[in-house]
């Protein structure tokens, strides 16, 4: 289970924490998942994360380090991928970087839960503590409110946006 | 999905980018901790396993229960001389164990009783951290903490934004958690310094380090003001016997007041970090935190500016204030 999803949880912890915290905040996680594993879901990562938004909205120091680091471009900035991508993936991410800062935390946190941790909207639902009917509201507004930002990015330099090819690895 | 999500889910960070940030020997590292823990069930758990709506509400710790873990880890114990390696440098376990002296002997008339408030006023001050995007804070928290565990809190200042703030919240009594606590659940704790140790080394959480998990727990406990005096003392003894502790270079606080000052210091699993906590050397209360990196240039402070008993909370608090669950 740690093996699977320590990297998803962890990627999870690190868009709320720095580094350090998100390890932590892992940790903590997987103790308390190991102690409770009788009451794991056959789909344990919607479980997974629940715990570690619980914990992170629970201590102190978590608490304390996400005021120090809730800015979410800086968090993406840290998982930027290695310098050797294209171009484009390059412009492309810039732009989307931008237009995602210009969502509300709730909104990048509702894209975020389905196009990055691969969640279905009711489990997305569940670990952002909200009813499935709000969290679909909350996601359609948030994907046309990135769509929107996105055509308002002027492109760096004035280059075209071309399309993003893949995941970075 | 559409292209917006799509062009989203393409940015998704692969094994590559998050192995960057967190190598495979941090994984095993923390794996290992994972499994070093204590595997039996933790009063926490059960609120931390279920989903965050229905979490809002905070069980009570079973008092019982944990007097009873405390007292069956009692049979294990290992006791750990203060000033070994084991423990804090001998310098600090001194200034450690003066504290305690002091903190065990002093009466608690600082203590709220039936209809009275625990009054504290806390300055915190936030540097500009332009490389986090974070902006310079600084904000004061005056809040009056009933015998029973409520409370009710004036914060006001500016967030980190530059926008001022002036918020009126009020609580419900704090729960089974160092960070949180309520007062049922400090007087369930056990005062004696093995048996505490032990217990807040198999349960205090946030940070896969026990030694600063145990650091910051003391912390919590003794901040709000509301600890008994033994539990006081024992805490205070607990970091006798904390590696990673010494004394502080500094004696005085953020407003020039001497203060007996402990740091703990990992450079394993905190680099270029510094974690203080500040007591006052006449009543051993604890007035004050700091966090700075290496440099001894702080970045966080917290400091109480006063405390007392009060006999009402200010009737413009209760009329302000929004309940948090």
């Amino acid at each position: 289970m740690f093996r699977r999803y320590g990297g998803r949880v962890f990627a999870y912890a690190l868009r709320h924490c720095g580094p350090a915290a998100a390890e932590d905040v892992l940790a903590d996680t997987f103790l308390v998942a190991w102690r409770r594993l009788d009451d794991m879901p056959a789909e344990p990562l919607p479980w997974l994360l629940v715990i570690a938004r619980n914990t992170m909205a629970n201590d102190r120091r978590s608490r304390a380090r996400r005021r120090r680091l809730s800015d979410a471009i800086a968090v993406w900035e840290r998982l930027r991928p290695a310098a050797n991508s294209v171009d484009h993936e390059v412009i492309g991410r810039e732009v989307m970087l931008r237009a995602l800062g210009t969502l509300t935390e709730l909104e990048r946190e509702a894209l975020l839960l389905v196009a990055w941790d691969g969640l279905r909207p009711p489990d997305a639902a569940t670990v952002a503590g909200c009813s499935l009917r709000a969290f679909e509201v909350r996601l359609q507004r948030a994907r046309a409110r990135l769509a929107r930002a996105v055509e308002d990015e002027p492109p760096p330099h004035g280059t075209k946006i071309t399309k993003l090819q893949g995941a970075p690895s | 999905m559409n292209d917006v999500l799509d062009d989203l889910a393409a940015l998704r960070p692969g094994v590559a980018t998050i192995e960057r940030l967190w190598t495979p020997q941090q994984q095993a590292d923390t794996l290992a901790a994972v499994l070093a823990h204590d595997r039996r069930p933790a009063a926490r758990d059960h609120r931390l396993i279920r989903p965050p709506r229905r979490a809002q509400r905070r069980r009570r710790a079973a008092g019982a229960a944990i007097v009873a873990i405390a007292a069956a880890v009692v049979s294990f114990q290992v006791v750990l001389p203060h000033g070994s390696p084991g423990g804090a440098a001998p310098a600090a376990a001194a200034a450690l164990e003066g504290l305690a002296i002091t903190a065990a002997a002093s009466a608690p008339a600082d203590l709220a009783g039936p209809g009275q408030f625990r009054h504290l006023v806390v300055q915190t001050w936030q540097a500009d951290m332009p490389d986090r995007g974070v902006a310079e804070t600084r904000q004061t928290f005056e809040s009056w903490t009933a015998a029973d565990g409520r409370s009710w809190r004036r914060n006001y200042g500016q967030d980190s934004t530059g926008h001022k703030i002036d918020q009126y919240l009020a609580f419900p009594p704090g729960g089974d958690q160092t960070f949180s606590a309520s007062p049922a659940y400090l007087a369930s704790l056990p005062t004696e310094t093995t048996a505490l140790r032990r217990y807040l080394r198999s349960h205090a959480s946030g940070s896969t380090s026990r030694d600063e998990a145990v650091f910051v727990a003391v912390g919590d406990m003794l901040r709000s003001g509301i600890a008994p005096p033994k539990l006081r003392a024992a805490a205070i003894r607990v970091l006798e016997r904390t590696p990673h502790v010494g004394i502080g270079a500094t004696h005085t606080d953020s407003l020039g007041r001497p203060v007996i000052r402990f740091d703990f210091i990992d450079n394993n699993r905190r680099a270029n970090e510094i974690q203080s906590l500040l007591f006052d050397p006449k009543t051993a209360s604890l007035v004050g935190a700091i966090e700075s990196y290496a440099s001894g240039q702080p970045w966080f402070t917290s400091t109480t500016v006063s405390s007392g008993v009060a006999s009402s909370v200010p009737p413009q608090v209760l009329a302000r204030a929004q309940k948090v669950n």
